[in-house]
């Protein structure tokens, strides 16, 4: 029942806060579109004036994709020297994000602007967020413990010779990594929402409260994180499905993929504030509202200053 | 034992002379007896050979091929160059290989073991024993033949690099003593290398196989007794004749099966044999069409298949360091339980080893000097029979959204190939292994390609018949193949070759410049005749004229390699001009002042130059198509969007 509540009412608040959903989607396509513009000026160099362009409008020949992708000068491999940098700003970027989610979701709705709460949010918590993600390694090196050990194990076991085996083996480790990544996710963003609640500067007790919070209620807390990503796989089908009818051999029929995929990445930010919104369900539903209040009227004072 | 006078009965039964009418011209005639120890991995073998001096020197000493000496430690050559590893395997060093000779003498002569000395002719190096040496006591003289007996144990490898074992399943090649091939009186008898294959004479070959009875066997040739021993074992003997190699293959978990294959034009009646592992079976289907539409393409386009069987092999789980090798009727390939239908490598392997029974096996080019002539020949096979049966768009990768032809996929290793060694090189002589396969495999197999264009489809289908045909079971060089590409078209191919072959440069012409001005109207002072006084006047305005353009466009050579080209200039009224140029310079421009713009100006416009590195920039447009640039841009973007989403969500 818990989850359920929880991922309805993360559901009902996400949908009733566009904005958030559109500031998510603004930074993801500020980012790209750095890469979009490196992407294009190479491509446009290498392939622009040429005859091949009308084909690879109509066909997509191979030849020259392949010749454009593979040059050492060409668009992908300049956008790839860039990528990195893109990403690590994305990724503290996305630390503010956070922030700003996170304190439009604990604050009551419609009381603040959105935008003092939001950038209020991601300004005030971005230094306990920082350091968070730093003493996350408390929780990362043991998740990598266990997969190395595992890992050794499944080596021993393995026989190169029992190819299901070995196939069998790969998508146990597959799995694996990905439960190990998203239980140590989960536990940062409850630690983070016992931050923004408990407005703490506690920032690695809120961490080991939160391991605890996790691993006592690990069938809620999963379930609530699974449910979620299930509602995130129909809108990637949805989004493939749809997608994969429109002919792209036209200008219009490039504007709406894009236009498509601009609506997929806004529905990817209501599905992180679906998460968030669940999360803070899940978390005041448990026993530590005593705390949550406290956090409340930290956040109440702050956004009334505001 | 006691088998040996039957044996020889079945085989005299059976084989012509040494040099009686086959196929090949047969300098070697092998009769081993082997016998596999599958608790130590062990092959313990007595050859008997006939060898004939089949040229005009007196010889006075035998080299011969030690191969899986190779494998003995790291400190051999194959070992040195390779670091190790094969095509991604690594070495056990728990499971060495090793070939011992335990002793050579000439059939009722003297023992020449003392006499055996290793030998490392291409780098000196003192640890290598893949070639041995033995003195004669008296020459062999010109037309006689000389009879040896050798004892042999060999101990395979844990199989990295083609030959050895994985668990019960042994792939055995390269495993017995082997003459060299004696050419224009010199001995070509190579080390083994990391980046070589192997090169011999043709002859027959008996060879009598004991396993264990468990274990199914496929081997060179066709099978002429069986039988089963008190021991536990079984003793299988096979024969062939107008070959230059034999291998062997066995495992418990082989699944045989075996079906005729039959062709009217040319006339083919070979039985297919398939040994497929047990774990693999639900591949099988993949194999067999693959191996019928093999023989069929290969059969059509360059000649009948000339023996009556054709073994495929799928190496076992964990085996695969066997896998994608030929040898003679008999070639492994290789697959795994999961690998989907859309991605073709199953077909392409198979493909590729049968075709070298044509391109290695029938045509017996020396692979360790001039490695083009089986791997970039084949490759252009493979090419052709792959994009013909699968379609050129898709054969190897055809997954909804992801389309790729073997053409489009060796050319971009063409295109990655360096600027380092050329197609004609020496295996070892490389500056790396993968040089060396970009160059002998891609690049040769797409330079053929951009011959046939040359020459057109019609000619190069004679060029390669005729090819097929005055070399099978002979020895070609690449002069060989070039002259016969020569006399087949009736045309001085020097520029071709002597280029694409012997010089590691690449193949780019581009148009660099493409413009269209107003020619403008004249303004100024002009010395302009009176036309009544005939006195020089200046005037002020030339005559009026009608708007004109000037048009230009520059080719340039941004390649080495110089080709002759053909331009194509396209203008406004749809007129097209179609220009030559020698392409010697580095650059050429052609000026047009005409009424109309033009539009666009292609180099090389029917692509008949495959082995361009750079297609796009082959031509130039003024109405470029921006959405395309847009389309791949967004696609990028959106594929960006996804990974920034996914890292933080």
């Amino acid at each position: 029942m818990t989850i359920t509540t929880c991922l309805k009412k993360g559901v009902t608040e996400a949908t009733a806060r566009p904005n958030l959903m559109g500031v998510l989607w603004l930074f993801n396509i500020l980012f790209a579109s750095i890469l979009y513009f490196i992407f294009f000026g190479a491509f446009d160099a290498a392939v622009g004036p040429s005859l091949a362009l009308k084909d690879l409008l109509k066909t997509g020949d191979m030849n020259i994709i392949l010749e454009t992708l593979t040059k050492p000068a060409g668009p992908f491999t300049a956008s790839l020297r860039m990528a990195p940098y893109i990403i690590l700003l994305y990724f503290l970027a996305n630390i503010f994000l956070q922030g700003g989610v996170l304190n439009v979701l604990i604050a009551p709705r419609g009381r603040d602007k959105f935008a003092a709460c939001f950038f209020g949010g991601g300004g005030r918590f971005y230094g306990r967020f920082l350091r968070l993600l730093i003493y996350s390694a408390v929780v990362w090196v043991p998740a990598g413990i266990l997969f190395v050990a595992v890992n050794a194990f499944l080596r021993v076991l393995g026989d190169s010779s029992r190819e299901r085996q070995m196939v069998l083996f790969v998508i146990i480790r597959v799995a694996l990594v990905l439960f190990l990544l998203h239980l140590v996710k989960m536990v940062l963003d409850y630690a983070r929402i016992m931050i923004a609640t408990r407005d703490s500067r506690s920032v690695f007790r809120a961490l080991m409260d939160a391991v605890r919070f996790v691993l006592r209620r690990l069938g809620g807390t999963l379930g609530l994180y699974y449910l979620l990503g299930l509602t995130g796989l129909a809108m990637a089908l949805v989004y493939l499905s749809v997608k994969s009818i429109i002919g792209t051999t036209t200008a219009a029929g490039i504007l709406a993929v894009f236009l498509i995929t601009q609506v997929y990445i806004a529905g990817r930010g209501w599905l992180r504030a679906a998460y968030q919104t669940g999360q803070l369900e899940m978390f005041t539903i448990s026993g530590l509202t005593r705390e949550a209040k406290q956090g409340n009227n930290g956040v109440k004072e702050e956004a009334a200053a505001v | 034992m006691r088998k040996i006078p039957i044996l020889l009965g079945v085989v005299l039964a059976c084989m012509p002379g040494i040099t009686s009418a086959g196929l090949s011209r047969q300098v070697v005639n092998y009769d081993i007896h082997v016998r596999l120890l599958p608790e130590t991995k062990t092959l313990e073998g007595r050859e008997t050979l006939l060898w004939l001096n089949d040229s005009n020197t007196e010889v006075t000493e035998l080299p011969f091929h030690l191969y899986l000496n190779a494998f003995k430690n790291n400190r051999t050559t194959f070992m040195k160059e390779s670091g190790g590893s094969s095509r991604g395997f690594k070495v056990d060093e728990a499971n060495w290989g090793r070939i011992t000779v335990r002793s050579i003498r000439l059939q009722n002569g003297p023992d020449l073991t003392p006499t055996l000395v290793y030998a490392a002719p291409d780098d000196g190096n003192p640890d290598d024993q893949t070639v041995m040496r033995v003195t004669l006591p008296a020459p062999v003289k010109p037309g006689e033949t000389a009879a040896l007996e050798i004892a042999f144990e060999t101990k395979l490898p844990k199989v990295f690099a083609r030959s050895g074992f994985v668990g019960n399943f042994f792939m055995v090649g390269q495993w017995f003593p082997k003459i060299g091939v004696l050419r224009d009186g010199v001995w070509n008898c190579h080390q083994y290398h990391a980046q070589s294959e192997f090169f011999a004479d043709y002859g027959l070959f008996t060879v009598e196989i004991t396993v264990p009875e468990a274990y199914v066997v496929g081997a060179t040739g066709r099978r002429v007794k069986e039988s089963r021993n008190a021991d536990g074992t079984k003793s299988l003997v096979y024969f062939q004749e107008d070959v230059h190699d034999f291998a062997w293959t066995t495992c418990p978990d082989f699944v045989e099966s075996r079906e005729r294959f039959t062709m009217d034009e040319p006339k083919v009646d070979t039985e297919m044999i398939f040994l497929v592992h047990r774990a693999h079976l639900g591949q099988r289907d993949r194999y067999v069409r693959a191996l019928k539409q093999g023989l069929g393409f290969y059969s059509k386009n360059y000649g009948a298949y000339p023996y009556g069987t054709i073994t495929l092999v799928d190496p076992a789980p964990g085996g695969m360091g066997a896998g994608g090798m030929e040898y003679p009727t008999l070639f492994t390939a290789g697959t795994t339980s999961f690998i989907p239908r859309g991605l073709r490598v199953p077909e392409m392997v198979t493909i590729h080893e049968f075709g070298h029974g044509y391109w290695y096996g029938i045509v017996g080019s020396n692979e360790f000097e001039e490695a083009w002539l089986d791997e970039g020949i084949n490759t252009y096979s493979e090419i052709k029979a792959m994009d013909s049966l699968y379609g050129s768009d898709r054969a190897m990768i055809d997954f909804p959204g992801l389309k790729i032809g073997d053409f489009s996929y060796q050319r971009l290793a063409t295109i990655g190939s360096g600027r380092f060694d050329p197609i004609v090189r020496k295996s070892w002589d490389y500056i790396s292994g993968s040089s060396y396969s970009l160059n002998v495999y891609s690049k040769a197999g797409i330079m053929l390609l951009t011959l046939e264009r040359v020459l057109g489809e019609e000619v190069m289908a004679k060029v390669m018949k005729t090819y097929f045909e005055t070399w099978k079971f002979r020895h070609p060089r690449t002069e060989d193949f070039v002259r016969t590409a020569e006399e087949t078209s009736g045309r001085d191919l020097g520029w071709f070759f002597d280029q694409v072959l012997h010089s590691p440069d690449k193949l780019d012409y581009a148009i660099t410049d493409l413009r269209s001005e107003e020619v403008q109207e004249p303004k100024g002072l002009f010395d302009r005749k009176d036309s009544r006084t005939g006195a020089a006047n200046a005037v002020d305005k030339g005559t009026a004229q009608k708007p004109a353009f000037q048009n230009t466009v520059v080719v340039a050579r941004l390649g080495e390699w110089i080709f002759p080209q053909e331009i194509k200039v396209t203008f406004a009224d749809g007129k097209e001009v179609r220009e030559t140029w020698d392409g010697r310079d580095r650059w050429k421009k052609f000026v047009y002042t005409l009424p109309v713009k033009l539009t666009s100006a292609q180099v090389d416009p029917d692509n008949r130059y495959l082995l361009d590195v750079n297609f796009a920039n082959n031509s130039r447009t003024l109405a470029p198509t921006p959405w395309a640039t847009r389309k791949y841009a967004l696609g990028f973007m959106g594929w960006v969007q996804h990974l920034l989403s996914f890292v933080t969500l």
